[in-house]
C-alpha cells in the first residue's frame, strides 16, 4: 500500500513539473509575443489538432515510421547475427572490428550525404536508421556473449550440448540485459538520426520534408506540432517492442 | 577388461605443483573414488580426464567419449525452471515425464519445480545437477563432491539414486569424505599432497 501510495506521489510530483514547464513555456511565448521565434503550447496543441485532420498526415507518419523501424529491426538483427558469429569466431570478429568502428565513429551527417549519392532519397532513413542501430546492437551483444560465465560454457562443453541449445539456455539469459539496453539506446538514436536524414536529403511525403518546409516558412508551429509527433511515436513505438521483447524472453525462459 | 589409463601427470598452475607424476588405472564400468583433503589435486585430475584442461606432461586414454558431470558449483542454466534446465543440457537424451520421474525420486515435485532454480535452496540445486548428469546418455559419470550442502538423510538418498541409476557406466567421485567415499562402493583411491597415489582400498 505505502508503495503504490509513494508511486502515486511520484507521478504526482511529475505531472505537476510538467505543468510548471507548460506555463513557464506559455509565459515566455506571451511575454515575447513573437509568433515566429517561439509559439506557446496551446497554438501548438491547435496546430497539431489541424495536423490530425489533414488525410495526409497519417501517410506521412506511416512513411517515416516504416522506414526508420525498418531499419531498426535490420540493424537489429544483422548486429545481433554479427555478434553472435563473432563471439564463436574470433577471426571474424577483428575482420568486422574496422567495419563497426568506422560506423560507430563516422559522423552521421557524412553517411546521409554518401546515402543519397547511392541509393538516393527514398531509401535514405532506412539506410541511416540501420547505420546507427548496427554497431550500438553489435558491440552490446558482444560484450554479454563474451560475459557469459566460464563455467557454464565447460559444462556445456562436457555435455557435449549442440550451438542451438546453448544459444537458448546458456546465451540468450546472459546477453538479455545487454541485448535491452541496447534496443533502449538504438530505438532513440534510430528516430534522431532518421529524422535528421529526412531533413537533409527530403523524401517526398517524410515527416523531415515537413520539418524542411517548416523551416523554409519560418513556421514555428509546424517545427512544434512535428517534432511532438516524432517524440511521441518514438516512445510509443519504444514501449511496445521493449514490452514485446521481455515478453519473448519471459516465454523462452518458461518453457 | 578395458582401463582408463592415467600415466605420470603433472600440473602446475603459476609454478605451484598440483599434480606430480600421478599415475593409476581405473576400470571402466566400476566405481573408483578419489578421496583426500583439500588442495590434493583431485579436481585437477577429473578436469585433466575431463579434457578441460591441459596436462603439462604425462597422458590420459581411454576416457568414454559421451560424459557428464556433478561439478563443484552446481552451474545451472539459473533464469530456468529443473526440468528446463534438465532439457536444455540433454536434449533428447530425456523426455519430460522421465526428467519428472528421476527429480521426484530426488524428492523434487510441486513447488520447486516452478520455480527458476536461482530461487532453489542450495540442497535442491545440488540436486537438479546430480540428476541432470544420471539423466544424460553418457558412458562415464564424473562427479566432484556431488553431495555437498545435502543433510545426512538427502545425502543417503542421492547415493543410492546414483547407485540405482548407474546402469554400468563409469563413475569417478571425487570427496574428501570417508563416508561419501563408501556410499557409492567401488575403489578407493587415496591422494596425498600433489596428487601422491597413496594405495588403494577395495
Amino acid at each position: 500500500m505505502k508503495r503504490e501510495n509513494q508511486k502515486r506521489d511520484e507521478y504526482l510530483k511529475r505531472a505537476a513539473a510538467i505543468a510548471f514547464a507548460l506555463m513557464l513555456w506559455q509565459a515566455a511565448a506571451m511575454a515575447l509575443s513573437q509568433r515566429l521565434l517561439l509559439v506557446s503550447p496551446i497554438q501548438v496543441a491547435v496546430r497539431l489538432g489541424s495536423l490530425l485532420l489533414e488525410g495526409s498526415f497519417w501517410r506521412t507518419v506511416l512513411y517515416s515510421f516504416l522506414r526508420i523501424e525498418a531499419g531498426f529491426l535490420l540493424g537489429l538483427f544483422a548486429g545481433a547475427v554479427l555478434a553472435a558469429a563473432a563471439a564463436r569466431f574470433s577471426l571474424l570478429e577483428i575482420l568486422i572490428w574496422p567495419f563497426m568502428t568506422a560506423v560507430k565513429s563516422v559522423p552521421v551527417a557524412s553517411f546521409i550525404i554518401l546515402s543519397l549519392i547511392w541509393l538516393g532519397a527514398s531509401g535514405l532513413s532506412v539506410f541511416i536508421s540501420f547505420l546507427m542501430v548496427l554497431p550500438i546492437v553489435y558491440f552490446n551483444v558482444l560484450e554479454g556473449m563474451k560475459s557469459t560465465d566460464r563455467k557454464l560454457l565447460e559444462m556445456a562443453e562436457v555435455f557435449a550440448i549442440p550451438w542451438g541449445r546453448r544459444m537458448r539456455y546458456l546465451y540468450l539469459p546472459q546477453v538479455k540485459p545487454f541485448l535491452l539496453s541496447a534496443c533502449r539506446t538504438a530505438l532513440g538514436i534510430s528516430w534522431k538520426a532518421g529524422i535528421a536524414a529526412e531533413v537533409i536529403g527530403i523524401p517526398d511525403g517524410s515527416i523531415g520534408e515537413r520539418l524542411y518546409e517548416a523551416k523554409i516558412y519560418l513556421d514555428t508551429a509546424d517545427l512544434f506540432a512535428w517534432t511532438l509527433v516524432i517524440v511521441l511515436l518514438s516512445a510509443l513505438f519504444e514501449k511496445l517492442f521493449l514490452w514485446g521483447m521481455k515478453k519473448g524472453f519471459a516465454r523462452l525462459e518458461s518453457a | 577388461m578395458k582401463q582408463i589409463i592415467i600415466s605420470h601427470l603433472c600440473k602446475s598452475y603459476g609454478g605451484e605443483p598440483v599434480l606430480s607424476d600421478f599415475s593409476a588405472e581405473l576400470p571402466v564400468g566400476e566405481v573408483t573414488v578419489f578421496m583426500g583433503r583439500s588442495g590434493c589435486g583431485k579436481t585437477t585430475l577429473l578436469r585433466l580426464l575431463m579434457g578441460l584442461e591441459k596436462p603439462d606432461s604425462g597422458t590420459v586414454s581411454g576416457v568414454p567419449k559421451a560424459m557428464s558431470a556433478v561439478f563443484q558449483e552446481d552451474r545451472l542454466f539459473e533464469a530456468f525452471h529443473a526440468v528446463a534446465n534438465l532439457k536444455g543440457a540433454l536434449g533428447k537424451d530425456a523426455d519430460e515425464q522421465a526428467i519428472r520421474e528421476h527429480l521426484s525420486q530426488l524428492e523434487l515435485t510441486g513447488e520447486a519445480l516452478k520455480k527458476p532454480v536461482l530461487e532453489l535452496s542450495g540442497g535442491m540445486r545440488r540436486r537438479v545437477a546430480l540428476a541432470r548428469a544420471v539423466l544424460a546418455e553418457s558412458g562415464i559419470l564424473f562427479l566432484d563432491e556431488p553431495f555437498d550442502g545435502l543433510d545426512g538423510v538427502t545425502k543417503k538418498k542421492a547415493a543410492e539414486y546414483v547407485k540405482r541409476h548407474r546402469e554400468g557406466r563409469t563413475v569417478l567421485l571425487v570427496t574428501h569424505d570417508r563416508a561419501e567415499a563408501e556410499s557409492l562402493g567401488g575403489t578407493i583411491i587415496f591422494m596425498d599432497k600433489e596428487g601422491e597415489n597413496h594405495g588403494r582400498e577395495n
